[in-house]
C-alpha cells in the first residue's frame, strides 16, 4: 500500500503549499483542512488506523477548524504575502536540509506490510507508564490556563475602555 | 531505499513546506497554519514508522504529537485573537511599526 | 516520587482557589516540601540526587519570585507554580516521550509568565517567546519522529545505531539549543529577558533555563552517548562551533548595554554556550557537570536579578543606578559574589562549573583535538571578555550612589545572603549527581 500512501501524501503537499502561497487566509486554512484528511487517509491506507482515525478527528475535525475559525475572524481576510529578506536563505537552508535529511534516511530499516493497529498494545503503552500519563495531564492543564490567561486581555481592555 | 525510507521521503516535502512557513511568514494564523502542517508531517512519519516497525507505541506517539502540535496551535490562536482585537491585524509585523492601537 | 506529586497537585490546586495572599506562600512551601519527597519513581518519573538539584535549581528563582513579589496577581502565581511543577517533571523524566512532554508544557506556561502583568507592552515579549517556542516544539517533534523511525522506540537506552537516530537526535538537540538560547537563535532571549517584568525575568533565565540544562544532561548520558559510542561524533561538531560564538555574543553585548537586565540577558547566552561545551564527551559525568552547572547559574543570576528587583522593583534599572546597593554592604557583597561566580573565578561554585565543563571538553577523546582545543581557547577568551561587563556591575555597587534611593526589604536581603553563602560552599563541596534509572 505504499504507493497509495506516497500518492496521497504527495496531494497533501500541494495543499500545504496551497495553505502557504494562497493570499485569502480563509482558502488557507480550508486547504489544512485537506492537509490533515489526507495525510489521516495516508495512514489509514497503510493500517495505522488509530492515529490516522486521531488525525482526521482530532486534525481535520478539531485543529484545522479552529485555524479556519480563527481566519474567518480576521479583519483582514486577503494578505500581502510579505516574505522577509532571509526568506530566500531560509528556503535555500530547509532545502538543503530537508535534501540531506532525506538521503540520510533513505535506508532506515522497515517494511509496511499488513499492519493493523492494536488498540489494547496501544492502551497498554499510554497507560503503562503513570509518569507519561502525569505529564500528559499537566501539558492539558497548562494549555487551558495558559491560553485563558492571553485571552483574557482582550476582556480587560474592553472592561479598562 | 527500504519501504519506510520510501515514506519519510514522501512525508519530508511536507516538514519543509511547514518549517519554511514558520521561519517565512508573519501572519500569526498562517503561523500556526504552517505550525499545523508539520505536526501532520510528524503524526504521518511515526504513524509510518509504528507500521513499519510493528510498534504501538509509535501511534502513542503520534497521538501525544497531535495533542502537543495541536496545544501551541491554540495559544498561537489565542494570540491572533488578541492581535485582531487590539491591532485589527494579525501579522507581528505591526510590533515593529510601533503598534498603533484600534 | 508520589508524594511530591501529590504535593505538586496540592500546590496547583490551591493556587487556584485560594486568595494570592495566601497562595503565594503556601505555593512556595509546597513546591519546596516537594523536594524533599522526591525519591523513589513513578514511572518513567524517578527522583534521584540528580533530580534532586535539579529541582533545587529550579525551586530557589521559584521561591524568591514567589515571596518577593510586590503585589502578585492570582494568575502570576499559578503560572509560576505551573511552569515550576513542569520543570521537576523535566528533570525527573527518563524515557523521551515524558521528556518532551514536559518540555512543551514547561515552555507554555513560560510563554504566559513572559506576559505578566498583561499589558500592552508585554505582548511584544509574549509574541517573540511563544514564536520561538513554536519553532523548538517542532524541531522537538519532528526530531523525535526521526529518533523513533530510527530506532523503534523511544527509550533512552535501546539505541540502534541508524542514521535516521542520529538524525532525530541532532533535531532534538537543536530544539534544547533554542530553548536555552545559543547563537544563532538568540534573539528571543535579549527580548524576553529585558522587556518583561522583573520577576518573570528573574523566574524564566533560571528555572526556565535550569531545566533546559538538566534535559540537556538526560540526552548526554542516554542516547548521545550511545550514538558516540559508535562513532557519530560529527554531531557535535556545529553544536560546539556554536557554543563558543555564543559565549562571544554574550561577550560583546554584555559589553555594549547599560541597562542592568539586558547585560544579564546577555549574560545568560554567554552561560549557555559554556555550560553546552560539556556535551563534548556525553556521559554520566557531563550530565553531573551540567546539573552542577545549573544549580550554580540559577543560585547566582537569581541574586543578580533579585537586586533589580530590590532597587527598582518590576522596572529596569541602569546599570549605574546599582550603585542604591552601596548603601547596604552585605547586599553588596553577596551581588558581587553572585557576579564573580558568573564571571567564573573562584571561590565560588562558578569557577568549578566552568573549569568542569573545559575538563569534559578537552577529554573528548573522538573529537579531532586541534578542534577541540579551538573551541576551548575560544570559550576561555570570550569568558574572560565578559568580565568587563561584570566588573562594569561591580564597580556600580562599589560606588556611593549619585542621587539618594531607599533600599530595603531586609527579608530578601537575608536570602541573598544565604544564596552567596551557598556559592562559596558549593565551591568547596561541589556536588556531582548522574541521572540514574533511564529507561
Amino acid at each position: 500500500m505504499i504507493e497509495v500512501f506516497i500518492l496521497l501524501m504527495g496531494a497533501a503537499t500541494m495543499f500545504a503549499a496551497a495553505v502557504l502561497w494562497d493570499p485569502d487566509i480563509v482558502r488557507a486554512a480550508a486547504s489544512l483542512v485537506m492537509v490533515f484528511l489526507l495525510t489521516g487517509f495516508a495512514l489509514l491506507a497503510i493500517g495505522a488506523w488509530f492515529v490516522g482515525a486521531m488525525q482526521v478527528l482530532l486534525g481535520a475535525g478539531a485543529v484545522a477548524v479552529l485555524a479556519l475559525y480563527a481566519a474567518i475572524t480576521t479583519k483582514k481576510r486577503k494578505e500581502v504575502l510579505r516574505a522577509p529578506h532571509a526568506g530566500k536563505i531560509a528556503a535555500l537552508a530547509l532545502g538543503i536540509l530537508g535534501i540531506s535529511i532525506g538521503f540520510l534516511t533513505l535506508n532506515t530499516p522497515g517494511v509496511l506490510t499488513v499492519y493493523s493497529s492494536d488498540t489494547g498494545a496501544i492502551a497498554d503503552v499510554l497507560f503503562r507508564d503513570i509518569g507519561l500519563t502525569v505529564a500528559l495531564s499537566l501539558l492539558l492543564l497548562v494549555a487551558l490556563i495558559a491560553s485563558a490567561y492571553i485571552i483574557r486581555y482582550v476582556f480587560l481592555r474592553e472592561v479598562r475602555a | 531505499m527500504s519501504e519506510l525510507g520510501g515514506a519519510l521521503w514522501a512525508t519530508i516535502p511536507l516538514l519543509v513546506v511547514g518549517l519554511y512557513g514558520i521561519a517565512a511568514r508573519r501572519n500569526l494564523v498562517r503561523i500556526m497554519l504552517a505550525l499545523e502542517i508539520v505536526g501532520a508531517a510528524t503524526v504521518t512519519m511515526l504513524g509510518a514508522a509504528a507500521a513499519a516497525k510493528w510498534q504501538a507505541s509509535g501511534e502513542v506517539l503520534g497521538l501525544l504529537a497531535l495533542v502537543a502540535v495541536g496545544i501551541e496551535g491554540a495559544l498561537l490562536i489565542a494570540l491572533a485573537t488578541l492581535f485582531n482585537e487590539m491591532y485589527g491585524d494579525m501579522d507581528v509585523i505591526v510590533l515593529k511599526e510601533g503598534g498603533e492601537e484600534k | 516520587m508520589i508524594g511530591s506529586l501529590l504535593l505538586n497537585l496540592l500546590a496547583i490546586l490551591q493556587a487556584l482557589l485560594l486568595p494570592v495572599q495566601a497562595s503565594r506562600y503556601l505555593s512556595a512551601l509546597l513546591l519546596v516540601l516537594s523536594i524533599y519527597f522526591a525519591g523513589g519513581s513513578v514511572g518513567s518519573l524517578v527522583g534521584d540526587a540528580y533530580t534532586a538539584i535539579g529541582m533545587i535549581a529550579i525551586a530557589v528563582p521559584a521561591v524568591v519570585t514567589l515571596l518577593f513579589h510586590k503585589n502578585p496577581q492570582r494568575h502570576f502565581v499559578l503560572l509560576t507554580t505551573l511552569v515550576t511543577v513542569a520543570g521537576y517533571f523535566v528533570v525527573a523524566s527518563r524515557n523521551l516521550a515524558t521528556l518532551a512532554m514536559s518540555l512543551e508544557a514547561m515552555s507554555l506556561a513560560a510563554a504566559a509568565v513572559a506576559f505578566y502583568p498583561a499589558t500592552k507592552e508585554k505582548v511584544r515579549t509574549l509574541t517573540t517567546y511563544l514564536i520561538f517556542s513554536v519553532f523548538a516544539a517542532v524541531l522537538l517533534f519532528s526530531g523525535l519522529a526521526f529518533y523513533f523511525a530510527g530506532t523503534n522506540g523511544f527509550s533512552l537506552v535501546e539505541f540502534t545505531q541508524t542514521p535516521t537516530a542520529i538524525v532525530g537526535l541532532s533535531l532534538i538537540l537543536a530544539s534544547i539549543m533554542i530553548k536555552i538560547a545559543v547563537t544563532p537563535m538568540h534573539a528571543w532571549a535579549v527580548d524576553v529577558y529585558s522587556l518583561s517584568s522583573t520577576s518573570a525575568a528573574l523566574y524564566l533565565s533560571n528555572a526556565v533555563k535550569a531545566a533546559a540544562f538538566l534535559a540537556l544532561g538526560i540526552l548526554a548520558s542516554g542516547p548521545l552517548k550511545a550514538a558516540f559510542s559508535v562513532g557519530y561524533w560529527q554531531v557535535l561538531v556545529p553544536v560546539l562551533a556554536l557554543a563558543a560564538i555564543s559565549v562571544g555574543v554574550g561577550a560583546g553585548g554584555m559589553a555594549l548595554s547599560d541597562r542592568a537586565k539586558r547585560l544579564l540577558a546577555f549574560s545568560s547566552i554567554a552561560h549557555a554556550g559554556f555550560a553546552l561545551l560539556a556535551i563534548a564527551s556525553p556521559g554520566p559525568a557531563a550530565a553531573a557537570i551540567l546539573a552542577y552547572y545549573a544549580l550554580a547559574y540559577s543560585i547566582a543570576n537569581t541574586i543578580a536579578f533579585s537586586s533589580v528587583l530590590l532597587i527598582k522593583g518590576e522596572e529596569d534599572v541602569s546599570i549605574r543606578g546599582l550603585s542604591a546597593l552601596y548603601k547596604r554592604p552585605l547586599t553588596a557583597l553577596a551581588f558581587a559574589i553572585a557576579m564573580i561566580s558568573l564571571l567564573g573565578v573562584p571561590p565560588t561554585a562558578g569557577f568549578n562549573a566552568k573549569l568542569f565543563a573545559l575538563f569534559s571538553l578537552l577529554a573528548s577523546a573522538q573529537i579531532p583535538y586541534a578542534f577541540v582545543l579551538a573551541v576551548a581557547l575560544a570559550a576561555v577568551v570570550f569568558t574572560a571578555a565578559t568580565g568587563y561587563g561584570y566588573a562594569k556591575a561591580i564597580a556600580a555597587v562599589a560606588r556611593p550612589p549619585e542621587e539618594e534611593a531607599e533600599v530595603g526589604n531586609l527579608s530578601l536581603e537575608f536570602l541573598l545572603w544565604i544564596l552567596a553563602a551557598m556559592l562559596l560552599f558549593l565551591y568547596f563541596f561541589p556536588t556531582l549527581p548522574t541521572p540514574t534509572n533511564l529507561m
